[in-house]
């Protein structure tokens, strides 16, 4: 049976990040307070790549949003609009690049290094960041121009 | 002895900068969301690491409540930069879940600068 703790849509705007980072405190404000941030970082970095990368499509006009628990596990799916065939093509490089390395904390410091010999790189850390610190496994599915993002953890 | 105390304010974000004739302290308090950090923290530690140069710095991130992926690259370059001025940069963390990945990563960087020390800190409680 799936619990749904939280579900909204939110328009592609920066503004409302903060927002849903505290919904999801609230939401598991009886959960261990790791847990707790740890779900709030994930849904966090999942939101502001939805807001930087997605845009309206027929199918998801906002950003769909849900915090679930299920069979002892809490779920945050994350659904957005895109159309840009290369960043739905690098994202799934990248999900897949996550779930296969063994080692999550060097899959990060790697990237991070990356990161700070190319200076002019922007980011692109936060799903790294969602596997090594939030200790989330990711998922990735793309129907109908709409990327969905689902990253789960073994519930508190 | 001089000091002097700067505040920079981005949002939720705030950076307080105590200084006196023989050391500074750049404190890190709020949360750090911004959608391009870089924008507002590049120029301060710029500054920074012109008006500090020679004085042993502590960068203290243990009052820090959120930041996100985004701040984490203008973060280390500032670390990186204070390095390579010469300062002697002690880096404060908490012991909280969330800042002990960082802890981690920063004591993995600083192996490859030579003036970082890394401490950490008891949360306060509450946080």
């Amino acid at each position: 049976m799936t619990h749904v703790l939280l579900e909204t849509t939110l328009p592609h705007a920066w503004q409302h990040i903060r927002a849903i980072r505290k919904s999801v405190g609230d939401a598991l404000a009886e959960a261990d307070p790791g847990f707790r941030t740890a779900a709030a970082m994930v849904a966090s970095e999942l939101v502001e790549n939805a807001v930087k990368y997605g845009e309206a499509v027929p199918a998801a006009p906002g950003i769909h949003f849900a915090l679930l628990e299920a069979g002892g596990q809490l779920r945050i799916e994350v659904s957005n609009g895109c159309t840009d065939g290369d960043g739905v093509h690098e994202l799934q490089a990248r999900v897949k690049e996550i779930a296969r390395a063994p080692d999550k904390a060097a899959l990060y410091m790697a990237r991070l290094e990356a990161l700070l010999a190319r200076p002019d790189e922007s980011g692109k850390l936060g799903l790294y960041r969602i596997a090594f610190e939030g200790k989330f496994d990711l998922q990735w599915s793309y129907r109908n121009a709409v990327v969905t993002m689902t990253a789960t953890r073994a519930d508190r | 002895m001089t000091d002097r105390n700067l505040n920079f304010k981005n949002d939720a974000l705030t950076i307080v900068v105590l200084q006196s004739d023989d050391r500074a302290t750049i404190r890190w308090m709020g949360e750090s969301d911004a959608r391009n950090p870089g924008e507002f923290l590049n120029p301060i530690f710029s500054q920074l690491v012109k008006e500090l140069q020679g004085l042993p710095i502590a960068v203290d991130f243990s009052a820090l409540e959120y930041m996100n992926s985004a701040t984490v690259s203008p973060l280390i370059k500032c670390v990186k930069s204070f390095d390579g001025a010469g300062s002697a940069v002690q880096v404060i963390f908490s012991d909280v879940d969330w800042q002990r990945t960082h802890v981690q990563c920063m004591r993995t960087i600083a192996r490859t600068l030579k003036h970082v020390t890394i401490e950490v800190r008891p949360a306060r409680k509450g946080a």
